[in-house]
């Protein structure tokens, strides 16, 4: 999938672990675990939102396009 | 104290399958039971299909018998696997799976069951009527093509539960999405 999900890079620059930012924003571990993974269909606004903010982020440092190379698995 | 809501109409489901699973149950025993009662008593037999056909069918042979009752097996075959789906349905709605794919499939089974329901009915409704008059003379004899009055009520029941399992199929596909979104 071409979106790539950086929160993992990001949870490394604020030294936050996976449990303390779910517990924060109040969405299960195992969900957060599978958005950090990119094994999700999709983010809510809501979600993005008090992400952005516990991080003090962007969604642009969160989320990034990388289009997939042509014949490329 | 009051149940969370988010589990509170997950009871009432509960609930309703409980009781259908019961009617279920009950319905299977009404059928097994009429039809073996119907059939054992010639009689009855020959009250039962001068009422519908019209004719004096006199004594039937064993044979007859026989074969009017594993006649009557097609339409009560059929029905008894509607309600084994419907068993099956309202046992996945138990267990707390509503929202899925499984359920919706029951249901589509059950409706094409309750489908074959009616159309045995008419079969069994032709073939009793030749069965029962074979003891007549040539001339009595009876070829009948009828409707029994459940039949469209069977056939409207079933094409119901078909698309309202292409709906349930279509619901479990969203959720599935819904749920894939964080």
């Amino acid at each position: 999938m071409p979106i790539i999900v950086n929160l993992d890079v990001m949870l490394a620059k604020r030294k936050m672990r996976s449990r303390d930012l779910a517990a924060r924003i109040g969405i299960a571990e195992q969900n957060l675990s599978l958005l950090k993974s990119g094994k999700v269909k999709g983010v809510r606004f809501d979600t993005l939102e008090k992400i952005c903010a516990e991080l003090d982020c962007q969604p642009g440092d969160l989320l990034e396009f990388r289009p997939e190379e042509p014949g490329g698995g | 104290m009051t149940q969370a809501p988010a589990t509170r109409p997950f009871a009432r489901i509960a609930r309703i399958s409980r009781l259908a699973r019961a009617l279920t149950a009950a319905c299977a025993v009404w059928i097994v039971g009429a039809t073996l009662w119907h059939w054992a008593h010639p009689a009855r037999v020959a009250e039962n299909a001068h009422l519908i056909w019209g004719a004096d069918f006199g004594d039937f042979s064993a044979a007859q018998l026989a074969a009017g009752f594993a006649s009557a097996l097609l339409p009560a075959g059929a029905g008894l696997g509607a309600l084994y789906c419907l068993w099956r349905l309202f046992g996945v709605f138990l267990s707390g799976r509503v929202f899925q794919v499984e359920p919706a499939l029951w249901l589509r089974r059950a409706g094409f069951f309750l489908i074959a329901a009616a159309a045995c009915a008419v079969l069994d409704n032709s073939l009793e009527a030749t069965i029962l008059s074979l003891n007549l003379g040539v001339g009595h004899r009876l070829l009948a093509i009828g409707f029994p009055p459940l039949f469209f009520f069977g056939l409207l029941a079933g094409t119901i539960a078909i698309a309202m399992a292409e709906v349930f199929i279509a619901a479990a596909e969203m959720a599935e999405d819904h749920a894939a979104i964080v």
